[in-house]
Protein backbone atom coordinates (compact mmCIF):
# COMPACT_ATOMS: atom_id res chain seq x y z
CA UNK A 1 0.00 0.00 0.00
CA UNK A 2 1.19 3.48 -0.90
CA UNK A 3 0.39 7.05 0.28
CA UNK A 4 1.42 9.98 -1.81
CA UNK A 5 1.90 13.36 -0.28
CA UNK A 6 2.48 16.49 -2.47
CA UNK A 7 5.76 17.10 -1.54
CA UNK A 8 7.69 14.43 -0.21
CA UNK A 9 5.96 10.76 -0.37
CA UNK A 10 5.54 8.17 2.62
CA UNK A 11 4.91 4.87 1.68
CA UNK A 12 3.90 1.82 3.83
CA UNK A 13 4.52 -1.11 3.06
CA UNK A 14 2.79 -3.74 5.58
CA UNK A 15 4.35 -7.79 4.10
CA UNK A 16 1.92 -10.14 4.88
CA UNK A 17 3.76 -12.40 7.77
CA UNK A 18 7.37 -13.26 6.63
CA UNK A 19 9.15 -15.75 8.80
CA UNK A 20 12.88 -15.82 8.96
CA UNK A 21 14.63 -17.12 6.22
CA UNK A 22 11.35 -17.37 3.98
CA UNK A 23 11.29 -14.67 0.93
CA UNK A 24 7.49 -13.73 0.55
CA UNK A 25 6.79 -15.57 -2.51
CA UNK A 26 3.52 -12.91 -3.02
CA UNK A 27 5.24 -10.30 -4.02
CA UNK A 28 6.68 -10.18 -7.63
CA UNK A 29 8.09 -7.14 -7.54
CA UNK A 30 11.85 -7.54 -7.13
CA UNK A 31 12.33 -4.26 -5.79
CA UNK A 32 10.76 -5.63 -2.37
CA UNK A 33 13.02 -9.15 -2.82
CA UNK A 34 15.70 -7.08 -2.55
CA UNK A 35 14.62 -4.72 0.23
CA UNK A 36 13.72 -8.19 1.75
CA UNK A 37 17.03 -9.14 1.31
CA UNK A 38 18.57 -6.43 2.71
CA UNK A 39 16.77 -6.36 5.73
CA UNK A 40 17.61 -10.02 6.36
CA UNK A 41 21.07 -9.64 5.84
CA UNK A 42 21.10 -6.40 8.55
CA UNK A 43 18.66 -7.83 11.13
CA UNK A 44 21.37 -11.10 11.30
CA UNK A 45 24.28 -8.38 11.50
CA UNK A 46 22.40 -6.50 14.24
CA UNK A 47 22.07 -9.56 16.43
CA UNK A 48 25.15 -11.05 15.81
CA UNK A 49 27.16 -8.18 17.14
CA UNK A 50 25.57 -7.81 20.29
CA UNK A 51 26.34 -10.07 23.28
CA UNK A 52 22.76 -11.85 24.27
CA UNK A 53 23.87 -12.47 27.51
CA UNK A 54 25.69 -9.18 28.78
CA UNK A 55 23.25 -6.58 26.98
CA UNK A 56 19.68 -5.68 28.77
CA UNK A 57 17.67 -5.47 25.99
CA UNK A 58 17.36 -7.59 22.44
CA UNK A 59 19.48 -5.09 19.67
CA UNK A 60 16.40 -4.31 16.92
CA UNK A 61 17.25 -2.91 13.77
CA UNK A 62 15.49 0.35 13.81
CA UNK A 63 16.20 2.68 10.37
CA UNK A 64 19.00 2.59 7.57
CA UNK A 65 19.78 4.59 5.04
CA UNK A 66 20.01 4.15 1.46
CA UNK A 67 21.12 7.20 -0.41
CA UNK A 68 18.69 9.81 -0.32
CA UNK A 69 16.20 7.99 1.72
CA UNK A 70 16.02 6.28 4.72
CA UNK A 71 13.98 3.11 5.90
CA UNK A 72 12.58 2.94 9.09
CA UNK A 73 11.69 -1.02 10.41
CA UNK A 74 9.59 -2.30 13.19
CA UNK A 75 9.01 -6.09 13.62
CA UNK A 76 6.49 -7.29 15.61
CA UNK A 77 6.71 -10.52 17.79
CA UNK A 78 4.87 -12.24 14.95
CA UNK A 79 7.48 -11.23 12.65
CA UNK A 80 5.48 -9.14 11.00
CA UNK A 81 7.22 -6.54 9.53
CA UNK A 82 6.23 -2.50 9.33
CA UNK A 83 8.48 -0.48 6.85
CA UNK A 84 8.27 3.54 6.31
CA UNK A 85 10.33 4.88 4.24
CA UNK A 86 10.72 8.74 3.87
CA UNK A 87 13.53 11.31 3.61
CA UNK A 88 16.64 11.46 5.44
CA UNK A 89 15.86 14.37 7.88
CA UNK A 90 13.71 12.51 9.49
CA UNK A 91 15.35 10.72 12.36
CA UNK A 92 13.06 8.08 14.15
CA UNK A 93 9.63 7.06 13.85
CA UNK A 94 9.31 4.11 16.07
CA UNK A 95 6.47 5.21 17.74
CA UNK A 96 4.68 5.57 14.54
CA UNK A 97 5.13 2.17 13.67
CA UNK A 98 4.18 1.37 16.73
CA UNK A 99 1.31 2.79 16.37
CA UNK A 100 0.71 1.68 13.32
CA UNK A 101 0.57 -1.92 14.34
CA UNK A 102 -0.58 -1.42 18.29
CA UNK A 103 -3.52 0.56 17.04
CA UNK A 104 -4.21 -0.19 12.84
CA UNK A 105 -3.53 -3.30 11.74
CA UNK A 106 -4.92 -4.59 15.69
CA UNK A 107 -8.06 -3.35 15.36
CA UNK A 108 -8.79 -3.27 11.75
CA UNK A 109 -7.22 -6.61 10.85
CA UNK A 110 -6.24 -8.86 14.18
CA UNK A 111 -9.60 -8.14 15.66
CA UNK A 112 -11.43 -8.26 12.46
CA UNK A 113 -12.62 -11.85 11.91
CA UNK A 114 -13.76 -11.44 8.18
CA UNK A 115 -9.57 -10.86 7.53
CA UNK A 116 -7.97 -13.66 6.28
CA UNK A 117 -5.17 -14.81 8.72
CA UNK A 118 -3.23 -16.03 5.65
CA UNK A 119 -2.68 -13.36 2.50
CA UNK A 120 -2.56 -16.22 -0.23
CA UNK A 121 -2.46 -14.37 -3.65
CA UNK A 122 -4.38 -16.49 -6.09
CA UNK A 123 -4.66 -16.79 -9.88
CA UNK A 124 -8.16 -16.89 -10.95
CA UNK A 125 -8.61 -13.12 -9.11
CA UNK A 126 -11.08 -11.20 -10.45
CA UNK A 127 -10.16 -7.32 -11.29
CA UNK A 128 -11.18 -5.51 -7.94
CA UNK A 129 -9.75 -8.62 -5.65
CA UNK A 130 -6.90 -8.10 -4.06
CA UNK A 131 -6.27 -11.22 -2.15
CA UNK A 132 -2.28 -10.80 -1.73
CA UNK A 133 -2.66 -7.63 0.33
CA UNK A 134 -4.65 -5.95 3.08
CA UNK A 135 -7.80 -5.42 0.82
CA UNK A 136 -9.32 -3.96 4.53
CA UNK A 137 -11.16 -0.26 3.08
CA UNK A 138 -10.79 1.07 7.13
CA UNK A 139 -7.46 -0.29 7.57
CA UNK A 140 -6.06 1.37 4.48
CA UNK A 141 -7.85 4.39 4.73
CA UNK A 142 -7.28 5.11 8.60
CA UNK A 143 -3.66 4.36 8.27
CA UNK A 144 -3.61 6.76 5.35
CA UNK A 145 -5.45 9.21 7.21
CA UNK A 146 -3.05 8.57 10.22
CA UNK A 147 0.11 9.08 8.06
CA UNK A 148 -0.83 12.25 6.72
CA UNK A 149 -1.71 13.91 9.84
CA UNK A 150 1.92 13.40 11.08
CA UNK A 151 3.77 16.61 11.51
CA UNK A 152 6.48 15.09 9.64
CA UNK A 153 4.26 14.27 6.75
CA UNK A 154 4.56 17.01 3.63
CA UNK B 1 29.46 9.29 20.50
CA UNK B 2 31.54 6.00 21.27
CA UNK B 3 33.50 4.70 18.77
CA UNK B 4 33.34 1.02 19.08
CA UNK B 5 34.82 -0.68 15.78
CA UNK B 6 36.36 0.42 12.77
CA UNK B 7 36.94 -1.88 10.02
CA UNK B 8 38.48 -1.56 6.29
CA UNK B 9 36.78 -3.64 3.21
CA UNK B 10 38.91 -4.13 0.34
CA UNK B 11 37.07 -3.43 -3.28
CA UNK B 12 36.49 -7.38 -3.57
CA UNK B 13 34.67 -6.90 0.09
CA UNK B 14 36.83 -8.90 1.71
CA UNK B 15 38.28 -7.66 5.82
CA UNK B 16 41.47 -5.85 5.31
CA UNK B 17 41.71 -4.26 8.95
CA UNK B 18 39.38 -4.59 12.05
CA UNK B 19 40.12 -2.84 15.12
CA UNK B 20 37.90 -3.33 18.33
CA UNK B 21 39.25 0.26 19.62
CA UNK B 22 36.28 0.05 22.39
CA UNK B 23 34.40 -2.50 24.29
CA UNK B 24 30.36 -2.77 23.76
CA UNK B 25 30.46 -5.26 20.63
CA UNK B 26 30.50 -9.41 20.79
CA UNK B 27 33.22 -10.52 19.94
CA UNK B 28 32.90 -13.12 17.03
CA UNK B 29 35.42 -15.87 15.59
CA UNK B 30 37.64 -14.37 12.76
CA UNK B 31 35.88 -16.54 10.06
CA UNK B 32 32.74 -14.63 11.31
CA UNK B 33 34.21 -11.30 10.79
CA UNK B 34 34.95 -11.99 7.22
CA UNK B 35 31.62 -13.37 7.11
CA UNK B 36 30.30 -10.02 8.49
CA UNK B 37 32.46 -7.80 6.31
CA UNK B 38 31.41 -9.67 3.08
CA UNK B 39 27.90 -9.10 3.61
CA UNK B 40 27.71 -5.50 4.64
CA UNK B 41 29.63 -5.13 1.19
CA UNK B 42 27.06 -7.42 -0.54
CA UNK B 43 24.14 -5.34 0.79
CA UNK B 44 25.90 -1.99 0.38
CA UNK B 45 26.08 -3.46 -3.56
CA UNK B 46 22.26 -4.44 -3.55
CA UNK B 47 20.96 -0.96 -1.69
CA UNK B 48 22.69 0.55 -4.81
CA UNK B 49 20.28 -0.77 -7.08
CA UNK B 50 17.00 -0.63 -4.90
CA UNK B 51 15.91 2.97 -5.91
CA UNK B 52 12.59 4.32 -4.73
CA UNK B 53 10.23 6.17 -7.54
CA UNK B 54 7.61 9.26 -6.43
CA UNK B 55 4.57 9.04 -8.84
CA UNK B 56 6.31 6.52 -10.89
CA UNK B 57 9.57 8.45 -11.76
CA UNK B 58 12.96 7.58 -10.29
CA UNK B 59 14.39 9.75 -7.55
CA UNK B 60 17.92 10.96 -8.87
CA UNK B 61 20.94 9.99 -6.22
CA UNK B 62 23.75 11.80 -7.35
CA UNK B 63 26.14 9.29 -8.49
CA UNK B 64 29.73 9.63 -9.18
CA UNK B 65 30.01 10.54 -12.97
CA UNK B 66 32.66 8.21 -14.93
CA UNK B 67 35.01 10.50 -15.35
CA UNK B 68 35.41 11.77 -11.80
CA UNK B 69 38.93 11.04 -11.80
CA UNK B 70 39.53 13.59 -14.61
CA UNK B 71 37.19 16.25 -13.11
CA UNK B 72 39.61 16.20 -9.94
CA UNK B 73 42.75 16.06 -12.10
CA UNK B 74 41.18 18.98 -14.65
CA UNK B 75 39.88 21.46 -11.63
CA UNK B 76 42.59 20.40 -9.10
CA UNK B 77 39.97 21.14 -6.56
CA UNK B 78 39.71 18.76 -3.04
CA UNK B 79 36.13 17.19 -3.48
CA UNK B 80 34.01 14.96 -1.17
CA UNK B 81 36.12 12.05 -0.63
CA UNK B 82 32.78 9.79 0.18
CA UNK B 83 31.75 8.62 -3.60
CA UNK B 84 29.24 6.12 -1.38
CA UNK B 85 26.01 8.40 -2.63
CA UNK B 86 23.55 5.81 -3.69
CA UNK B 87 24.68 2.32 -1.73
CA UNK B 88 23.48 1.87 2.05
CA UNK B 89 25.17 4.79 4.27
CA UNK B 90 23.98 4.02 7.46
CA UNK B 91 22.31 1.43 10.08
CA UNK B 92 20.55 2.42 13.62
CA UNK B 93 20.13 -0.13 15.63
CA UNK B 94 19.23 -0.04 19.72
CA UNK B 95 22.57 -0.48 20.74
CA UNK B 96 25.00 0.31 18.34
CA UNK B 97 24.94 2.64 14.65
CA UNK B 98 27.00 1.45 11.25
CA UNK B 99 28.31 4.33 8.79
CA UNK B 100 29.88 2.86 5.98
CA UNK B 101 32.37 5.10 3.50
CA UNK B 102 33.46 4.16 0.20
CA UNK B 103 36.60 5.91 -1.78
CA UNK B 104 36.92 6.78 -5.15
CA UNK B 105 39.13 3.06 -5.55
CA UNK B 106 36.13 1.05 -4.32
CA UNK B 107 37.80 0.59 -0.17
CA UNK B 108 35.32 0.54 2.76
CA UNK B 109 35.69 2.27 5.72
CA UNK B 110 33.30 0.98 8.49
CA UNK B 111 32.91 2.89 11.79
CA UNK B 112 30.73 0.85 14.47
CA UNK B 113 29.62 3.89 17.20
CA UNK B 114 27.12 4.00 20.16
CA UNK B 115 23.67 4.96 18.88
CA UNK B 116 22.54 8.83 18.53
CA UNK B 117 19.85 9.70 21.39
CA UNK B 118 16.77 9.05 20.31
CA UNK B 119 14.35 12.19 19.72
CA UNK B 120 10.66 11.22 18.22
CA UNK B 121 9.94 13.68 15.57
CA UNK B 122 7.11 14.53 16.50
CA UNK B 123 7.34 18.51 15.92
CA UNK B 124 7.25 20.01 12.33
CA UNK B 125 10.06 19.15 10.14
CA UNK B 126 11.92 22.37 9.83
CA UNK B 127 14.31 22.45 6.59
CA UNK B 128 16.51 25.25 7.73
CA UNK B 129 17.51 22.76 10.94
CA UNK B 130 16.45 19.99 9.87
CA UNK B 131 20.73 18.66 8.52
CA UNK B 132 21.14 19.35 12.55
CA UNK B 133 19.14 15.98 13.99
CA UNK B 134 20.56 14.09 15.91
CA UNK B 135 20.84 11.58 13.84
CA UNK B 136 22.64 13.79 11.31
CA UNK B 137 24.88 15.04 13.66
CA UNK B 138 26.51 12.03 14.54
CA UNK B 139 27.04 11.34 10.79
CA UNK B 140 28.94 14.57 10.23
CA UNK B 141 30.80 13.49 13.39
CA UNK B 142 31.47 10.17 11.63
CA UNK B 143 32.29 11.32 8.56
CA UNK B 144 34.99 13.58 10.69
CA UNK B 145 36.20 10.43 11.90
CA UNK B 146 36.45 8.64 8.20
CA UNK B 147 38.34 11.77 6.90
CA UNK B 148 41.22 11.45 9.13
CA UNK B 149 41.11 7.70 8.93
CA UNK B 150 41.68 8.01 4.97
CA UNK B 151 44.62 10.22 5.52
CA UNK B 152 46.26 7.97 7.64
CA UNK B 153 45.24 5.15 5.61
CA UNK B 154 47.40 7.08 2.76
CA UNK B 155 50.37 7.78 5.18
CA UNK B 156 50.95 4.89 6.59
CA UNK B 157 49.11 1.67 4.78
CA UNK B 158 49.67 2.88 1.10
CA UNK B 159 53.16 4.68 1.02
CA UNK B 160 54.45 1.43 3.35
CA UNK B 161 56.81 -0.17 0.80
CA UNK B 162 56.15 -3.65 2.37
CA UNK B 163 52.19 -3.56 2.08
CA UNK B 164 50.82 -5.71 -0.85
CA UNK B 165 47.51 -4.07 -2.20
CA UNK B 166 44.07 -5.88 -1.04
CA UNK B 167 46.00 -7.76 1.55
CA UNK B 168 45.47 -7.54 5.51
CA UNK B 169 47.12 -4.62 7.18
CA UNK B 170 49.21 -5.23 9.93
CA UNK B 171 51.12 -2.27 10.60
CA UNK B 172 51.53 -1.29 13.88
CA UNK B 173 52.18 2.11 13.03
CA UNK B 174 49.02 2.48 11.50
CA UNK B 175 47.45 0.75 14.61
CA UNK B 176 48.36 3.74 16.96
CA UNK B 177 47.86 6.17 14.80
CA UNK B 178 43.76 4.53 14.73
CA UNK B 179 44.20 4.90 18.15
CA UNK B 180 44.85 8.64 18.56
CA UNK B 181 42.30 9.52 16.21
CA UNK B 182 39.38 8.10 17.75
Amino acid sequence: MKTTGSGSSVSLNSSTANHLGIINKNNDSNTSKLLFGILYSLKSISTKLIDEETSPISNALKSFTLGKYRIHYLESLTNLKFILITDIIIDNLQHVLWELYSNYYIKNCVENSLSPVEFKQSTDLKEHELMGKISNYNFIHETDHFLQSLSVFE
Amino acid sequence: MKVYSIYILNKAGGLIYQNDVNPGLNRLSANDYLVLAGTLHGVHAIAAKVTPTINGKEVATNEYPNNQNAILLASGKLQDSNSNKSGLQSIETDLFNLYIFQTLTGIKFILITSPNPVVHNLQQINREVANKGELNKQYAQANEIFKHLYIIYSDYVMKDPFYSLDMPIKSSLFDTKVKEIV
